[in-house]
């Protein structure tokens, strides 16, 4: 193949280099060439290699008596000591004849260790191939040539670039030598990036010299297969990063690849999702050689990760590729040209920005994490309990209606229950999609605040993506979700919402400032009612803060105050009606109990945090740590008989504090960088730390329930539905330990209990009043049963409208039933259950007949007559007519409909709390200052 | 120093942290599934596991109780409930309702349920040259042992298990006769479905046994077995009652039936008994010595320990299971024990078979002299006023009744004591045990 002579005249070298050439064997049939070109250079080289290539180019060697040898060892070895560089030549390139002499003036002009030549395509010589490229910072190459872009020296400049491609290289001997030469596993474009960065890691400058020109013919890159490629980069990845830049890039990495190869899937790379495998394996296979390539660097390693990301563009290449791959497909090109282009060219700006491929890694682990919600609804264990089919149903009970938990009573609704309620009304009632929407959305909303509250502390972007993964996966969330504390996990995913609420800065415009106001309550109001306790979060958060970190302003403080304060009004009725001493003691509360590596890596981050940190750092540390270890001495009140609401309250705390030291110890890090030795290994230890709490997130993944439990009275308790009569499914005892029954529980004498309806329990329901003269009449009939007083218990439940007994785990009430003549067990269910021979359902009119149970009221025939026993607890209020019946009622019906009357104060506390919440989202909404953003 | 602070700070909340102190573990205790039968104690439920009603042979099922009551006696047949019959008795009364006029099925065990307590029933059958009865239990206990028994030439013996509940049980029976341990295949694990009984003949599977107590031991569900013995035309019931340490026994003797006692040890270690025998002049302590093997039993003649009418209490180094047995010429009565005193003592039947005669036996074996005042029930409650007798310490009393149309006794006294009742025909003779009130 001839070239055609397009030299230009070249300055010589300053000081003489001595050359050693090295020509790398693919493809024996251009060696001829290869060899051709290298013997009319202006600039002689004092020894050629031939490199590889076997028998054939052993021959071709010999012939013109240059030596040969056959891997990079051999070439390293021969290499003579007078020789100063090594000028790695493919034997698919032909360089012009000055492109050496080129290439030495212009690496000694810059004091280069590494230079590459620009390449033409040999086929088209006019045509660009590579003038040096960028990478992204998963190594994937960006050139940043337009296809089929033609050489009109617009790139002619000395350059720094991230690598240079193999073909022509140069590359000084004594660094090619300690480096250990190319990688003679990887590809040719890898190995090229590969010994760049290694290079620059070395300390090294890598340049590209576009007055050097070669002519490539490409033939290596096309025998070699793309995934060797793909896989060859990740290699040089694993071999050139730090640790800390490995704990983040290869999981992003496996993540990009994954979604990459799906898509290109669709997008005429069928083998796609093939070749990824077959790269994870190659890695997997050759993961010794890596690690030994890793120690060998390390030895001569001058330059940290900062260095190599310098030349590197932002974003993931693979990701922008896809990007305009997919709007090449569904746009045409003329409307390209017009006012779409526009349009495109600023979706592609928000494509390449760091944030969108943290949504979009965000998404991707809530889709995996969540799978198991996604597709199957809300594991029914604890106070992870599914929503009923009617949130107005609950509405209504919740605004003064009766309180259908157990034998029901007229005591109000937990606040969440309310939240619940009024977010399933909002989705059409649709009670799937509530489910996932509050669970999967929680952790989703949580990711999002953290990140928000830590830009709001001017933390960098690793820090508030860390720490948004340890608000997730940290020890506190994964212990309150793992409880089943569904509405605990939600709260923690609105905590850093209502912090940030009342941090950022106080607007300027009364009208934004009542803004402000109305959102930070509805934030904080939000949180209360799944954690009412946790109203106080916020302003404790801004007193700490005030207190330990410098610059705090103690108006946050005052601004602090009137937010709880309308924060609070949202948390009626049911604040109206419990007690402090309910407050604080009643429910089953968790002691938080973390592990030894959680407790080891928060302890780190934050003790290498207040070490080594900056009066900025010392004071996230100190805001976050005493968050984080406050709430947890919250959260372990279990053994003082605190109860739940002050426990979780502790939990949210602790889990927000976390992340804040969390997002500190790797802000601390990525600052610190290249400060004095001792800060960096501070910031160093305090990230390890960090990134070992934040690394608790993976613990979410295999579930695919965000950590809640597995489900335990969902398909369990089918049966019941199953085998309903005409009126409907009839109430279920439910008896076991106090942790293995659904929502809360009472206490029986060596076991727990709980009524449930019969379709199953459900979280309007979890929570259960104080006891009720049918409560104390039920207890009672269990004592006998449990003490073997009672022949007949079937009987004796039926008044209560219980049909069915399940107990959950051994205890002494089933041993009891073991004598008894009314009950038969049901074969081959989850759970020993029982069901009543006797007939009792929960309401039954005078002729026997049974009325139907619509939550909350009672169906009937609309010509029934006569007073109709409902098996509730008693309340005159449940009609006009009405009597009581024992501890039950007795009402005569109206219109076929027996309907509770009401409890007024707890109507109009209700009612009035929808007032506020509606005000303060007017006010939210005209106040807002989308600049504030 | 602001640094030193939140250090400081950071700390003290970690040791706060660290001494937090968890919460008590709940355990949750299981109550000893019953492994073996208590004492039979005036309950709100009786399970009589034999009754028969055919051509030659009736039972009254008979019911004794404090208060007003509604009684219901159930009677499971084949897996479903057969015949229910509901009555109200006033308190304090009794009521012995022959069972023909429920059902006539032959063989027919009933569940007696009373709306309240104490209250107790018993059954006593009766036909051509036979009488038998005894107490109905108030327990279904998981282990349940009978001694007594025997399957030498002309002597049937049957096991009953009767099976009041819904779901079906499995029981396993374990036979020692005088050559040791019988494993018996055909014993082991026995199905009784629920709301049914089966009658095991003992005599078939091990015949010619002089003595043979069993051991029923419930694997899944509960039962409660009964063993009826035949001499002749005359035939013998009798449960477990339980286990104990010291059996008074205020009957013995009836007639011209030759007494034993039959003692079953189901523990592991042999255990050694004394006998002390009761007459109406007073104690003889340790009259009679023996020793009952590891899982094992014994049987021992108490004839001829005293003249006239006495009583024996057994005392031993272990819990054991004893039974009387009287036997005579086609004639076969027997009872268990007394495992403990009372104060209160209900007899349901004493009195309500009115061919027969019926006697009233109260044992005193405490230190002091004790009064005690019986009462006679029938169905529309007190007969006569109540009557007397004093009880010396250490002695034993037999009081006939005379009256007909006797349905129970209820007996009381300010001290402890022991009582049970008897009634003998020409032919035949029927032994059964006092039903203590709990206190």
């Amino acid at each position: 193949m001839s070239i055609p002579d397009q030299s230009k005249a070249t300055v010589a070298p300053a000081t003489s280099a001595v050359i050693a050439a090295a020509v790398m064997v693919r493809n024996e049939s251009q060696l001829e060439a290869a060899l051709d070109a290298l013997a009319r250079q202006s600039y002689e080289t004092a020894y050629t290699t031939v490199v590889g290539g076997g028998e054939p180019a052993q021959k071709v060697a010999r012939r013109r008596a240059i030596s040969w040898v056959s891997d990079m060892q051999g070439l390293i070895a021969g290499l003579p000591a007078a020789a100063t560089h090594v000028w790695l030549v493919h034997d698919d390139a032909s360089p012009r004849k000055d492109a050496l002499a080129a290439l030495v003036e212009g690496a000694q002009r810059v004091e280069a260790s590494v230079a590459g030549s620009k390449l033409l395509r040999t086929d088209h010589p006019g045509m660009l191939e590579s003038v040096g490229a960028a990478t992204d910072v998963f190594l994937v190459p960006y050139s940043g040539l337009d296809s089929e872009e033609m050489d009109q020296e617009q790139y002619d400049v000395v350059r720094d670039v991230a690598f240079v491609f193999g073909a022509s290289t140069l590359i000084r001997k004594d660094l090619f030598k300690g480096l250990g030469g190319t990688d003679p596993l990887l590809a040719p474009q890898a190995a090229g990036i590969d010994l760049s960065y290694r290079a620059r890691a070395a300390g090294g400058r890598v340049v590209v010299v576009p007055s050097s020109e070669v002519l490539h013919a490409s033939l290596c890159s096309e025998k070699t297969p793309l995934w060797r490629e793909e896989a060859g980069r990740f290699r040089a990845l694993l071999k050139v990063y730090s640790p800390v830049t490995l704990g983040w890039t290869v999981p992003l990495s496996a993540v990009i690849g994954l979604l990459y190869s799906f898509a290109m899937t669709f997008l005429g790379r069928k083998r796609a999702l093939v070749d990824l495998v077959l790269g994870w394996g190659w890695n997997l296979y050759h993961l010794p050689s890596t690690l030994a390539g890793r120690r060998r660097l390390h030895r001569s390693r001058m330059a940290g990760d900062e260095e190599l990301f310098r030349y590197q563009v932002r974003g993931s290449a693979l990701i922008r590729e896809l990007s305009d791959r997919f709007s090449s497909k569904v746009l045409l090109e003329d409307q390209l040209a017009g006012r779409l282009s526009g349009i495109i060219e600023r979706r592609r700006a928000f494509w390449h920005e760091p944030g969108f491929y943290a949504v979009l890694t965000a998404l991707v682990f809530l889709l995996i994490a969540g799978r198991e919600i996604v597709a199957d609804g809300l594991p029914a264990a604890g106070l992870a309990l599914p929503l009923p089919d009617s949130a107005w149903a609950t509405l209504r009970s919740y605004a003064g209606g009766w309180n259908t938990s157990g034998l029901g009573s007229p005591a109000p609704l937990h606040p969440s229950i309310g939240a619940t309620a009024l977010v399933q009304l909002l989705l059409v009632s649709h009670a799937n999609l509530a489910e996932i929407l509050l669970s999967v959305g929680a952790v989703g909303v949580g990711l999002v605040g953290t990140v928000r509250l830590l830009r709001r502390m001017e933390m960098g972007p690793l820090a508030r993506y860390a720490a948004a993964l340890a608000l997730a996966g940290g020890p506190a969330t994964r212990a309150l979700a793992g409880s089943g504390d569904w509405p605990g996990m939600i709260a923690i995913g609105l905590a850093p919402w209502a912090v940030e609420s009342v941090v950022a800065p106080w607007p300027v415009v009364l009208r934004e400032k009542i803004g402000y106001l109305a959102r930070a309550a509805l934030a904080t109001g939000a949180l209360a009612a799944f954690a009412p306790v946790a109203v106080l979060l916020p302003l404790a958060a801004v007193i700490v803060r005030v207190l330990v970190a410098e610059g705090a302003p103690w108006s946050a403080v005052a601004r602090a105050v009137p937010v709880t304060i309308l924060a609070v009004s949202l948390l009626f009725p049911w604040l109206y009606r419990i007690s402090v001493d309910q407050l604080l003691s009643h429910g089953e509360s968790l002691y938080f109990n973390p592990s030894l590596w959680a407790i080891a890596g928060f302890a780190v981050a934050t003790v290498f945090g207040l070490m080594a940190g900056d009066r900025r750092t010392v004071g996230f540390i100190g805001w976050g740590g005493t968050l984080a270890v406050g709430g947890s001495w919250l959260a372990r009140t279990a053994g003082l008989g605190v109860g739940r609401e002050p426990t979780v309250a502790g939990y949210v705390a602790a889990a927000v504090g976390t992340a804040i030291v969390v997002g500190a110890a790797i802000d601390l890090s990525a600052r610190f960088s290249d400060a004095r030795l001792w800060r960096v290994i501070g910031g160093r230890g305090a990230a390890l730390g960090g990134l070992i709490v934040a690394a608790g997130v993976v613990l979410l993944l295999p579930s695919g329930r965000l950590g809640l439990p597995e489900d335990r009275f969902g398909s369990q308790l089918e049966f019941a539905a199953a085998r309903s009569l005409d009126h409907g499914a009839d109430r279920i005892l439910m008896v076991g330990a106090a942790g293995e029954l659904p929502g809360e529980s009472r206490a029986g004498t060596g076991f727990s209990y709980r009524v449930v309806s019969g379709t199953g329990p459900i979280f309007p329901e979890a929570w259960l009043g104080a006891p009720r003269q049918g409560d104390v009449a039920l207890e009672e009939v269990l004592e006998r049963i449990g003490a073997g007083l009672e022949l007949r218990p079937g009987q004796s439940l039926a008044s209560f409208g219980i049909r069915w007994i399940v107990f959950t785990g051994p205890n002494p009430l089933e041993v009891a039933l073991e004598s008894q003549l009314d009950l038969r067990q049901l074969p081959g269910l989850d759970y020993t259950t029982f069901e009543s021979e006797v007939f009792g359902a929960r309401a039954v009119g005078a002729d026997g007949i049974p009325w139907t149970w619509e939550r909350p009221d009672y169906v009937g025939a609309g010509t029934a007559l006569g007073p109709v026993y409902v098996a509730e607890n008693q309340d005159r209020r449940w009609g006009e007519d009405w009597m009581a019946s024992g501890w039950a009622n007795e009402v005569v019906p109206s219109n076929g409909r027996i309907t509770f009357g009401g409890d007024e104060p707890n109507r109009n506390w209700a009612l009035a709390a929808a007032g506020v919440l509606a005000v303060l989202a007017a006010l939210g909404i005209v106040g807002f200052d989308r600049k504030a953003l | 120093m602001r640094r030193a602070l939140v250090a400081v700070l950071i700390g003290v909340l970690a040791v706060a942290v660290w001494l937090a102190p968890a919460p008590e573990p709940v355990t949750v205790e299981l109550p000893v599934t019953t492994a073996t039968a208590g004492p039979v104690v005036a309950s709100n439920f009786s399970n009589c596991a034999w009754a028969i009603a055919d051509d030659t042979r009736e039972t009254l099922m008979s019911i004794v109780t404090l208060s007003d009551v509604e009684v219901q006696l159930t009677f499971p047949v084949a897996g479903e409930i057969r015949e229910t019959y509901p009555e109200s008795l006033p308190g304090p009364g009794a009521s012995a309702i022959p069972l023909s006029t429920i059902l006539s099925l032959g063989v027919s065990p009933a569940v007696v349920e009373f709306s309240d307590s104490p209250a107790a029933a018993g059954v006593i059958a009766e036909g051509e040259g036979s009488l038998a009865g005894d107490l109905c239990p108030s327990s279904a206990s998981k282990v349940w042992v009978l001694p007594g028994g025997t399957t030498v030439q002309d002597r049937p013996l049957d096991l009953q298990l009767f099976n009041p509940f819904p779901e079906d049980a499995l029981v396993t029976v374990e036979a020692i006769s005088e050559e040791g341990f019988e494993p018996v295949p055909d014993l082991e694990r026995v199905s009784i479905p629920g709301r049914s009984w089966r009658t095991l003949a003992l005599g078939d599977v091990l015949p010619f046994r002089q003595r043979l107590s069993v051991t029923v031991r419930t694997e899944q569900g509960r039962i409660i077995p009964a063993m009826v013995q035949t001499n002749g035309t005359d035939q013998a019931i009798w449960t477990d009652v339980g286990r104990s340490e010291v059996w008074e026994f205020p009957l013995v003797a009836v007639g011209e039936l030759q007494p034993f006692l039959a003692i079953a040890n189901a523990g592991p270690l042999e255990v050694t008994y004394t006998l002390d025998v009761f007459t109406a002049d007073g104690p003889v302590e340790s009259a009679v010595e023996g020793l009952v093997p590891a899982e094992g039993h014994d049987r021992i003649s108490v004839a001829g320990l005293a003249d006239g009418a006495y009583a024996v209490r057994l005392r031993a180094d272990g819990p054991v299971s004893a039974v009387v047995v009287g036997e005579g010429e086609g004639q076969v009565a027997a009872t268990s024990g007394a495992p403990l005193t009372a104060r209160q003592w209900m007899l349901p039947g004493a009195g309500a078979n009115s061919s027969a005669q019926s006697s009233l036996w109260f044992l005193n074996t405490g230190a002091d002299s004790i009064t005690v005042t019986y009462q006679l029930l029938d169905a529309g409650g007190t007969v006569d006023l109540p009557s007397k007798v004093a009880l010396p310490a250490g002695t034993v009393r037999r009081v006939p009744l005379d009256q007909i149309g006797v349905s129970g006794v209820i007996a009381e006294s300010t001290g402890l004591f022991s009582a049970a009742w008897s009634a003998e025909t020409e032919l035949a003779t029927a032994y059964a045990s006092g039903i203590p009130v709990g206190e």
